[in-house]
């Protein structure tokens, strides 16, 4: 069967006044049926963009987007063109067959609406229910994502809710349709890590029983080891490498792949100080001449800083964007 | 939550007693005697005669006795005789409060009805021109100060083209016939109306649309239709005027909260979640963004009697605004007091209930 989700060459533009801000440029993404795929990456690198440009949520002005491809196949078949997609076309296919859970679940909660009435307008809005039908819905959906009480916690309003809760929320509504496509991005940031572990084992256990796959973008490469089956390793808007999870993380080959791993520390391992990549990400209006992580490469040489290496292909299914990319670069 | 009104009404009671204390102490801070309206038809020189006025009303007491002698005046609810109107300060202010609710109500209702439409077409089309003239005209309202205007107004339009009468309420030589029994029974049944609606159908709605419908509806009923007009014909000019200048701060309030809104987080998920963008925009966007228009309501809503001495001045309209402006140059100081203290209770009694209709769109507040 096809894939569920096909991105060639995808570009989002920013306009502000004159200024352009290219915040992808080129990316490649495909996601298979039932599977799960990561992004990683750095605050700033465009991997929300992606996300939000997947389901169409960027407004234009001031985003353009533009792609070569960029077609998703909804569960009866149909290939969408996400592109040529009217509004009103895009209204259909989100919660229905793709559908998001955000980064902070206390302000993607709308304060005066009580937790009921917001799970309530996917049933309203897309299969035309009646209120009371609705609110039999969405209690059942509260009870799959684990909510105690879910009758009582319906009459609330977000703010009497724990952020582990709303999480969990908003995972019963991009869900409560079971969509074909779950984007995640960052879902546990501004989670405890103790909850973190609770609402990962939810999104994988709501992954498999609907058969959704998943997009998981994130920086924390924990949740990558647990969550995902193939990684794109992205930055400053371009894709750098691409791999099962695997080999990105226990053979990367590209210099900042293998820098993110790095500053992870260990648990037995004693140390003074985190070890962190120099400098920061450049801005997207500012990035450097030739290989965009020229400038915080401690690899890098003459020719890295003239010309953009492109993506190679090294074995089946690994890419990396590197004029070195092997894994002997590291004992230098 | 009774706790959180318990610590509301303490704090209100608090305020107004020290609204009192300031009210006692101010007229006496001004050069003029406070004994001087007592002297009225007695000459000046005759000192005995003003002394003993003075013994035997109290002015000679110790200032802390005088004091607590207010209070409890105050607290009797008997504010004494004006000596300009030799009348009931009561009484007074009775004649004039719903001169002044006329002119007042009418132009709020219709500023916030008209800002608030304004507002959300200009925040939701932001960039076009319904969105940059409302940014020019809310330059425009705040260079030129609302009397100026009147008076332009009043210039123009009363006397140059004739259009509307420049002073007074009414036409000179009428007064208006007002029939109380007639209004009771109508306001009486419009509120049983609404009690009994808010019952069938459980929406607070009722409750805060009864009100004002069943005063207008009394006020339909009580009053004969050639008088409503004549009121109307001459209020128009004025309320046209506040309107103006109300419709388009309301609307920058708005525009200004629905634009902060849309970019809020859940606005995305609300996108997210496939809703039309009406539901999103009504739904979502809008009821968030009239949270911070409650705020400005329920403090203009305190100025509705004081506010406009401006308007009433211009308009020489016989509201309480030019009832304080006259008190204060007749050295009427028990009048003035006690229209004083009477904005000071509407102060404290809106904001009271602003905090009650906050409540009511805002579950967030509850935890305070």
């Amino acid at each position: 069967m096809a894939d569920v989700l096909n991105i060639k060459n995808l570009k989002v533009i920013f306009r502000t006044g004159e200024t352009f801000v290219r915040a992808v440029e080129g990316v490649d993404i495909r996601i298979g049926e039932g599977e799960r795929v990561a992004i990683v990456g750095e605050s700033g690198c465009g991997k929300s963009v992606t996300s939000l440009a997947c389901m169409r949520l960027l407004t234009t002005p001031p985003a353009y987007i533009a792609a070569d491809e960029f077609t998703f196949t909804s569960s009866d078949g149909t290939v969408h063109n996400l592109l040529e997609k009217s509004e009103s076309e895009m209204l259909a296919l989100r919660a229905e067959e793709m559908a998001m859970i955000f980064q902070d679940p206390s302000t993607f909660l709308n304060p005066v609406m009580t937790i009921g009435e917001q799970l309530d307008e996917v049933f309203v809005y897309h299969l035309h229910m009646k209120p009371k039908e609705a609110r039999r819905h969405s209690i059942e959906m509260m009870k799959k994502v684990g909510i105690p009480d879910p009758e009582m916690r319906a009459e609330q309003y977000p703010h009497e809710l724990s952020g582990g809760l709303k999480q969990r929320i908003l995972i019963a509504m991009a869900t409560s349709l079971s969509p074909r496509l779950l984007i995640a991005d960052e879902p546990t940031t501004a989670l405890d890590v103790t909850i973190q572990a609770q609402i990962l084992a939810l999104i994988s256990e709501r992954c498999e029983k609907e058969k959704m796959s998943l997009l998981m973008i994130t920086h924390d490469l924990g949740v990558v080891r647990e969550m995902a089956d193939r990684v794109y390793v992205m930055y400053c808007g371009k894709i750098v490498e691409e791999g099962t999870v695997d080999e990105i993380l226990d053979h990367p080959l590209h210099p900042y792949t293998k820098a993110l791993i790095d500053t992870v520390p260990g648990v037995e391992e004693k140390v003074e100080r985190f070890v962190q990549i120099p400098h920061n990400v450049p801005h997207p209006s500012n990035k450097p001449q030739g290989c965009y992580f020229s400038n915080r490469c401690a690899y890098c040489t003459e020719l890295c800083k003239k010309k953009q290496p492109p993506l190679v292909s090294k074995e089946s299914g690994r890419y990396v964007r590197c004029y070195y990319g092997t894994e002997e670069l590291w004992e230098k | 939550m009774k706790g959180y009104y318990f610590k509301k009404i303490l704090s209100s009671i608090f305020v107004l007693f020290i609204i009192i204390s300031l009210n006692f102490f101010l007229p006496r801070m001004i050069f003029q005697d406070p004994a001087q309206p007592y002297y009225a038809g007695v000459p000046e020189d005759a000192y005995a005669l003003r002394e003993q006025i003075r013994e035997e009303y109290g002015f000679n007491d110790p200032l802390i006795v005088q004091y607590f002698d207010y209070l409890g005046r105050v607290f009797t609810l008997d504010f004494g005789e004006s000596h300009y109107y030799k009348e009931s300060v009561w009484t007074v202010m009775f004649s004039r409060i719903p001169w002044s609710m006329v002119l007042t109500i009418s132009s709020t209702v219709i500023s916030i009805t008209l800002g608030i439409i304004y507002g959300a077409i200009a925040g939701k089309r932001r960039e076009h021109t319904a969105d940059k003239a409302l940014l020019w005209l809310s330059g425009v309202t705040t260079a030129i100060p609302s009397f100026w205007l009147a008076l332009v107004s009043v210039m123009l339009f009363a006397f140059t083209i004739k259009l509307f009468p420049y002073r007074g309420a009414m036409t000179a030589g009428y007064t208006l016939t007002f029939n109380m029994p007639l209004f009771l029974i109508a306001f009486a049944l419009c509120v049983i109306l609404a009690i009994a609606l808010r019952t069938i159908t459980k929406k607070s709605l009722f409750v805060f649309a009864g009100i004002p419908v069943s005063l207008l509806a009394g006020i339909i009923v009580a009053v004969p239709p050639a008088d409503i007009f004549d009121v109307a014909y001459h209020a128009a000019l004025p309320v046209m005027i506040s309107v103006f200048s109300g419709t388009i701060s309301y609307a920058l309030l708005v525009r200004n909260s629905m634009i902060a809104v849309t970019n809020e987080d859940y606005i995305l998920t609300a996108r997210a979640k496939g809703l039309p963008s009406s539901v999103v925009l009504y739904k979502h966007t809008f009821r968030n963004a009239l949270l911070p228009l409650i705020t400005n309501v329920g403090m203009s809503m305190a100025g509705l009697l004081g506010g406009s001495v401006l308007m009433e001045k211009i308009f020489s309209w016989p509201g309480m605004g030019q009832l304080l402006l006259d008190a204060c140059n007749n050295g009427d100081y028990l009048l003035s007091q006690a229209i004083l203290l009477l904005f000071a209770v509407i102060t404290v009694v809106c904001n009271f209930i602003t905090d009650l209709v906050y409540h009511k769109f805002d579950p967030r507040v509850k935890e305070v």
